[in-house]
């Protein structure tokens, strides 16, 4: 009883720094575009499901083909952000506009999820592990090296991405960009070729994301619709725009489900949604604070 | 902001249009009825179920600026209603669809109360995450068979020609509700509202009040629609909250054209047929295929999809 406890924690912990990658993609779009990418879970899916491909049909080394998958997304987002998105729209605080750029993102969403489908099939995939065996923590609980290995890399990850965010200029940009747009404008930043870098940043950051979670679990053609419901929870419960905040929902969603799927398997999902929706409705501000309407 | 809609139409002719487009639906719908081509009338009752679905959704996008990316919840909600009436209670059908807008109506309303005062992006993925939580639940409670009912002593409780009937009094009903409701002394303070809500709000319109006003409206009809789904076909399950059902109605509408009823109408009448012939011919993945790139080229080439054409006719 104690043990389980004990390891379902540890699983919701390490779920929920990986799952909180994604979330990372989702608040640092939006806090330079202003649109919410309703295809981020795509992305996701596409990272596991290329994670699988690049491994076991070109059979390259696991570590190896994270990086061409980043590669590959990257390439992918930027190329349908080019193509399918009018100028005008990729940067916009008109409500209409936003509109417009998120059904275009769920009609792509739409077209990976099947492209997918047709061309792989509907079997669940999961992709190879880095490293194998376990290792003990206490007693009668046990983590996969993978686990660890993956939340070690996710780490990295944040690491990488705040370093980008500190120290180079255009990470410096991207933040300024975010805080306000109309003086970055002015200073000289190029809000177009921001876009562009921060989609391709922030879809990298799903597909690595999915990738990992791919190797741990598995993954089919219609994942993604619920892991962009999770993103959108965490970054709900992180404040948008902060990475550190996205970080920290993220571990609070991971803790809190794996608590839920302990006592309730079936119904976790549900109260997890339920349990962020109530917070919807008592702190509309605080947590949230930017999302509200400024009336 | 864009500028007004329609600079060269008059308030009449939009409503003429729309009118007209009504009338065309149901007089190509009794044409069906009488011609030999039997698989027609399911697309049409089909059409007559998702027509309904997508006007309500575009009522409430276009006079409010409230976005609904979960617009299955109050359309689910319908369906299970007459569902769970028929199969548990064995209620009629039709009485059951009388029942099913109103909870619709109340469930749908109240959830979408709770998400008024988010940005309208954010109130469209609060709502997903509401109708993806009504999909695991009606998924564990119903399990992947669903509800089926409508049989009593081997014999269908509705016979074909009736629920074809509905489908068309469904049909009216909706529409022309609709079409007044946005045609009504209350027009321009709706739409003042999706143009811009703080001015809105500042020349003394009850914002709030018109915003739930709306929800639940929309909420209605998008329970009717709903309801008749499931009272021609005999059937309900979790599918009907998939995120697929989310995305149909804005489809439909975006590709006829929002803030234009009968636009809205003959895109859900082409997406329609385009849903129910083409899995004949190829498999349902490539025809959601087809619709993703059909909205993605539509909203590029056409960004006001049919009403667009409409306009420029019109004009000329």
């Amino acid at each position: 009883m104690f043990y389980g406890l004990i390891s379902s924690l540890i699983v919701g912990t390490t779920y929920g720094l990986i799952i909180s990658l994604l979330a990372v993609g989702l608040s640092l779009i939006y806090g330079v575009m202003q649109n919410v990418n309703t295809a981020h879970g795509a992305y996701y899916m596409l990272g596991g499901v290329l994670a699988f491909v690049v491994s076991y049909y070109l059979r390259l080394p696991p570590a190896l083909a994270l990086i061409l998958v980043a590669g590959l997304v990257f390439i992918i987002g930027i190329g349908a952000l080019k193509l399918t998105i009018p100028a005008n729209s990729r940067v916009t605080v008109d409500p209409d506009r936003q509109n417009f750029v998120m059904i275009t993102f769920l009609a792509f969403a739409t077209i990976a999820e099947y492209s997918v489908l047709l061309i792989f099939g509907p079997n669940t995939v999961a992709a190879p592990s880095i490293v194998n065996g376990s290792t003990q923590i206490i007693a009668n609980v046990f983590v996969t090296n993978q686990t660890l290995l993956a939340s070690v890399i996710t780490l990295l990850g944040y690491l990488l991405l705040y370093m980008f965010l500190r120290l180079t200029k255009m990470g410096k940009g991207i933040r300024a960009y975010t805080q306000n747009k109309e003086t970055a404008e002015a200073l000289g930043v190029d809000g177009q070729r921001l876009a562009f870098m921060v989609y391709g940043i922030g879809v990298i950051m799903a597909a690595i994301s999915g990738a990992l979670l791919a190797s741990i679990f598995s993954i089919d053609s219609s994942a993604g619709w619920n892991e962009l419901v999770i993103a959108f929870v965490i970054v709900t419960l992180g404040g948008i725009g902060s990475i550190f905040g996205s970080l920290i929902g993220g571990l609070i969603y991971g803790i809190i489900y794996s608590i839920m799927l302990y006592y309730y398997p079936s119904y976790a999902f549900i109260a997890v949604l339920l349990i962020i929706f109530a917070l919807l409705l008592i702190k509309p501000t605080g947590i949230l604070g930017e999302i509200i309407e400024r009336a | 902001m864009k500028g007004p809609d329609f600079k060269h139409l008059n308030l009449q002719s939009i409503k003429n249009i729309s009118f007209i487009i009504i009338i065309g639906v149901i007089v190509l719908s009794v044409v069906v009825f009488i011609s030999p081509f039997t698989y027609l009338d399911y697309v049409l009752m089909y059409f007559f179920a998702f027509a309904i679905f997508a006007i309500s959704w575009d009522f409430l996008y276009s006079y409010s600026g409230q976005l609904s990316l979960g617009h299955a919840i109050p359309f689910g909600i319908g369906a299970f209603t007459v569902a769970i009436l028929a199969s548990k209670y064995q209620l009629n059908p039709v009485i059951g669809l009388f029942i099913a807008p109103f909870t619709a109506s109340l469930i749908g309303g109240l959830i979408g109360m709770t998400t008024i005062r988010l940005k309208p992006a954010y109130q469209g993925i609060a709502l997903l995450l509401f109708s993806q939580v009504l999909y695991w639940f009606t998924l564990l409670q119903f399990s992947d068979e669903g509800i089926s009912f409508g049989y009593r002593n081997g014999l269908p409780v509705l016979g074909f020609n009736e629920s074809y009937f509905i489908g068309i009094l469904v049909f009216i009903v909706g529409s022309i509700s609709i079409l007044l409701i946005e045609h009504s002394k209350i027009r321009l303070k709706l739409l003042a509202i999706k143009q811009d809500s703080f001015a809105a709000y500042a020349s003394g319109i009850n914002v709030t009040f018109y915003k739930i006003f709306t929800l639940f409206v929309s909420s209605f009809f998008a329970g009717l629609g709903g309801g008749f789904l499931a009272l021609y076909t005999f059937h309900t399950d979790y599918t009907i909250f998939l995120v697929s059902n989310d995305f149909l109605p804005i489809a439909m509408s975006i590709v006829g054209g929002t803030q234009l009823l009968g636009g809205v109408l003959l895109g859900s009448l082409l997406i329609s047929f385009l849903d129910t012939i083409l899995p004949a011919y190829v498999s349902l993945a490539v025809t959601y295929l087809i619709y993703g790139i059909l909205v993605i080229l539509v909203l590029r080439i056409f960004p006001e999809g049919i009403k667009g054409i409409i306009k420029k006719i019109r004009v000329t």
